[in-house]
């Protein structure tokens, strides 16, 4: 019997349906991307409600008390660190860095009372601000009115 | 001047390039794909903030709070107003509370830290809050009391470090 010569038996790939599948799951990919987004947070410790308080009294800071006091829909109307008041987030993070600044901040806490119409952007405003001037332990007090 | 005829007539065109690069895409956009979505909602336009630190790595055992511009909790396909449904609010987190209670329970065998946690019925979970940033403050601060109560004791409140475009 005679032998077939090799450029008979050649036999083409028919590459259409791993074109097709490709394209597919390349469509697949594109409509599924979302693009990453970077955010970032605010880590904050509260207790926990069943953890009951110390029973030893130790000497503590008092924390700084900021007010945040709201408009009826929701805006900042006034900041009050203590009782007096301060004209922006950016004057609160230099009044704090005066008061509670240094190698003093870590000791330091605050506490943050906003009403409770205030917007959630006028409340990470002062954490902002707080966490700028270095204060790492911020509370949150009940709300107002 | 006439043309001359293909000497061949039948051209095959070489697809080699095109599938190489169809492939390269496909590697590019599989490696870029977000699966872990954090369970961030679309929804919630988060504050800025520069101060905020960047979020590393995954939370372990986070549980998202996504509240939208209305003060209503996004969870399980649901939107649950914080003042009114607050009943269903705080069985959905009892209900995450009591796996991470489960989780901790294997992980006490081997470290004394946690058991104590366990003990003075803390939770490790972070509670990862994504508010709008026009939600009232009042809803938030709802939720945060109902995630005390239940144990939770770590918060991490979330923001865009820069304004997003």
């Amino acid at each position: 019997m005679k032998r077939r010569s090799a450029e008979d038996t050649k036999v083409e790939m028919n590459m259409t349906p791993m074109i097709d599948v490709v394209f597919q799951l390349l469509t697949f990919f594109m409509f599924t991307l979302k693009p990453m987004i970077h955010e970032g947070q605010f880590a904050v410790s509260m207790s926990a409600g069943a953890v009951a308080a110390p029973e030893v009294e130790e000497f503590k800071i008092p924390p700084l008390a900021v007010h945040l006091k709201a408009t009826e829909n929701g805006d900042l109307a006034a900041i009050l660190l203590g009782d007096r008041q301060v004209q922006s987030f950016v004057d609160l993070q230099i009044q704090v860095q005066m008061l509670a600044g240094g190698a003093m901040a870590d000791e330091v806490e605050a506490e943050i009372h906003a009403d409770d119409a205030l917007q959630y952007s006028h409340l990470i405003g002062a954490v902002n601000a707080l966490t700028a001037a270095k204060i790492s332990k911020i509370n949150f007090a009940g709300g107002g009115s | 001047m006439r043309k001359k005829p293909s000497p061949g007539g039948d051209a095959a065109m070489d697809m080699t390039p095109m599938i190489d690069m169809t492939f390269q895409l496909i590697t590019f956009f599989m490696f870029v794909l977000n699966f872990s979505k954090d369970a961030a909602d679309e929804r919630v336009r988060l504050p800025i903030a520069d101060q905020a630190t960047p979020v590393e790595g995954a939370t372990a055992e986070p549980l998202f709070l996504n509240v939208d511009r209305d003060g209503k909790l996004l969870a399980v396909g649901q939107a649950w107003d914080v003042m009114t449904q607050g009943a269903a609010i705080e069985t959905y987190l009892s209900r995450e509370a009591a796996l991470a209670k489960r989780n901790m329970q294997y992980a006490a065998y081997t470290d004394a830290k946690v058991a104590a946690d366990l003990n003075a019925g803390k939770i490790w979970s972070t509670v990862v809050v994504r508010a709008d940033h026009s939600t009232p403050y009042r809803g938030i601060r709802g939720l945060i009391e109902m995630c005390q109560k239940i144990g939770y004791y770590k918060f991490a409140m979330r923001a865009m470090p820069e304004e997003q475009l």
